[in-house]
């Protein structure tokens, strides 16, 4: 799945845009990297192709092979029922339902919570069972029939309720911040594993640049709300924009 | 005896409407603050159509449903999109508009002078109250069965997750302002049909019964009882409107020079059973994971403590009555 940007543009503030890419393509190679300063505009672009947030100019559309969605007068539930998810930067959860249950919301098909199914004894699947048994055995977490207690683990819920969604195009929105060293590898393994089988094309946007020399095929810079420069992470190693804007050499 | 059935009845009625804002705010997270609204359009078309218009009751319980259904559905698109301050507002402005129009439209409602009188919808001779009584039991038994499978399912579970993080939600694939208009929608047209049934409950109907106190009543209900918990309405009319205004009211053993004052001591005992569980116990009696047994044990502790509390007063008293009896006795020997 890619994702074209085209003339896309946010501002909150007549002529200081947040984000103005006039041209740009995500999800080409697989795995891919966005990286770039604070307030580059790294979230707000990840918001924008999610629609959670509505752009003040431009459109984006989502490649699926054969069909080309505009996203533009799509709803944030339509675009993940496409299978466009993104991950949360800050920790996002349901207080009230325990890992198990948060990931069985998950894993429900789309409009399967019906009025009739209340009468139908619908909420234990056999197949979602099995599916959420193997996440929760190679994902250890405290309690997993209890609440999710700390940062890291409602970090981590919230990676996993994204992956059992089975997106076919996973945003990343810096996903290390607030897990656990272990936890970030056995992460990106999946998510390595999901990539090589063809099952999504992932963009994981992060301050650990580590992380993304390591994994990504190709990177993307953002700065000042624009697109600076974008190649495979060996080309953006050596760009002098880069060295100068990020990384401080 | 009658008395007795048209309170238990309206027990009931508050039940029902209890159940309902259970769904819309202890699940959803909809504030409704025009209960009273809902269930007072249903009571007065209802009426109005059957008095006015001579329609059957199973008719006029159709065509206000409908009616309503619609009317709900529009107000839901318009409001539920908004900031919940915006939903509180906009209900209890819905509420004030019909209260109104039972007013001005006298050609329908007869305005304040009141309208009636409305039959009861089971005519056995003799059996009427209890047949509506029985009813509104079905009725009410129904909607709580329903409950505690919707605490259980998937679309429970939605609604919680919609409560908790709607926008979470939605990025999850989840039509989440389907969910809440549908629900909306549904909720509100039952609380109408609770208001079709009141209608023959009360007989002759006046624009003084649509007032918001029922919906505080029902409010404090929920709160009180439990707004998570499939039993919170159920348990928090019993305690509002069962101990107080039935069996205190109604049945309490006070006398005459005392009893102009029941009424003000009940709203005092309201309100300080209010703030002492919104201080003590936020989620109300029953939190959501109040179980059966802990009900049970709750209830029994309850009496347990009655019983302890009044068999301490009577030997108290008993023990001064014979100290005094001694000491009269010692007095009278001298």
């Amino acid at each position: 799945m890619k994702l074209h940007m085209q003339g896309l543009s946010k501002s909150y503030h007549a002529g200081h845009p947040v984000l103005d890419v006039p041209e740009g393509t995500l999800g080409e190679y697989g795995l891919e990297g966005l990286i770039g300063p604070n307030g580059a505009g790294k979230s707000t672009m990840m918001g924008l192709l999610t629609r959670r947030i509505a752009p003040s100019t431009g459109s984006v559309t989502l490649e699926d092979g054969k069909t080309t969605h505009r996203l533009n007068p799509l709803k944030s539930h339509d675009v993940a029922r496409l299978g466009l998810v993104k991950t949360n930067q800050r920790i996002q959860g349901f207080e009230s339902l325990t890992i198990r249950d948060s990931l069985r919301l998950a894993a429900t098909p789309f409009g399967q919570e019906t009025y009739r199914g209340v009468l139908r004894d619908t909420t234990m699947d056999a197949a979602i069972e099995t599916e959420i048994d193997a996440y929760l055995a190679r994902f250890k977490f405290d309690d997993p029939d209890g609440f999710a207690k700390s940062g890291g683990e409602k970090k981590l819920l919230d990676i996993l309720r994204c992956m059992i969604l089975k997106p076919r195009m996973l945003l990343m929105d810096e996903p290390t911040a607030g897990l656990p060293d272990d936890v970030t590898q056995e992460v990106m393994k999946l998510v390595g594993e999901k990539v090589k089988a063809k099952e999504m094309t992932v963009v994981i946007v992060e301050h650990d640049l580590e992380l993304i020399w390591k994994h990504c095929k190709y990177v993307h810079f953002l700065s000042e709300g624009a697109i600076l420069f974008h190649g495979t992470p060996k080309d953006v190693k050596k760009n002098r924009v880069v060295a100068e804007k990020y990384m401080g050499i | 005896m009658a008395y007795l059935l048209f309170s238990l009845s309206l027990l009931l009625v508050y039940i029902g409407l209890a159940q309902m804002l259970h769904v819309q705010f202890g699940l959803l997270g909809i504030p409704n603050f025009g209960v009273v609204g809902f269930w007072g359009f249903g009571m007065y078309f209802v009426g109005v159509l059957q008095v006015q218009l001579s329609m059957s009751f199973v008719d006029a319980m159709i065509l206000s449903s409908v009616i309503l259904a619609a009317i709900s559905y529009g107000l839901g698109h318009l409001i539920l999109r908004l900031e919940r301050q915006a939903i509180l507002c906009a209900t209890i402005a819905f509420s004030a508009i019909i209260a109104l129009l039972v007013v001005t439209e006298k050609w329908a409602t007869m305005g304040v002078v009141g309208l009636g009188t409305i039959r009861y919808p089971l005519r056995v001779f003799g059996a009427e109250e209890v047949l509506h009584f029985t009813l509104l039991l079905v009725f009410v038994i129904a909607a709580q069965l329903y409950l505690h499978r919707l605490h259980g399912s998937r679309l429970g579970r939605l609604m919680i997750a919609i409560r908790d993080n709607e926008e979470l939600a939605a990025s999850l694939g989840k039509d989440t302002f389907r969910v809440k208009l549908h629900a909306f929608t549904i909720t509100a047209t039952i609380m109408g049909i609770l208001g079709g049934l009141s209608a023959a409950l009360n007989q002759f109907l006046t624009p003084n019964m649509i007032v918001p106190s029922i919906t505080f009543a029902v409010w404090i209900s929920l709160v009180l009882g439990g707004k998570e918990h499939a039993l919170g309405p159920m348990m928090g009319v019993f305690v509002t409107f069962g101990i107080f205004d039935i069996f205190i009211e109604t049945y309490a053993p006070v006398s005459p020079e005392f009893a102009v004052l029941v009424p003000n001591i009940k709203l005092f005992l309201y309100g300080a059973l209010l703030v002492a569980v919104l201080l003590y116990r936020p989620s109300g009696f029953l939190d959501k994971d109040t179980t059966p047994a802990d009900i049970l044990g709750g209830i029994l502790r309850a009496i347990a403590a009655t019983l302890g509390g009044v068999i301490t007063a009577l030997s108290v008293t008993a023990k001064g009555v014979e100290t005094l009896a001694a000491k009269t006795k010692k007095d009278d020997d001298a």
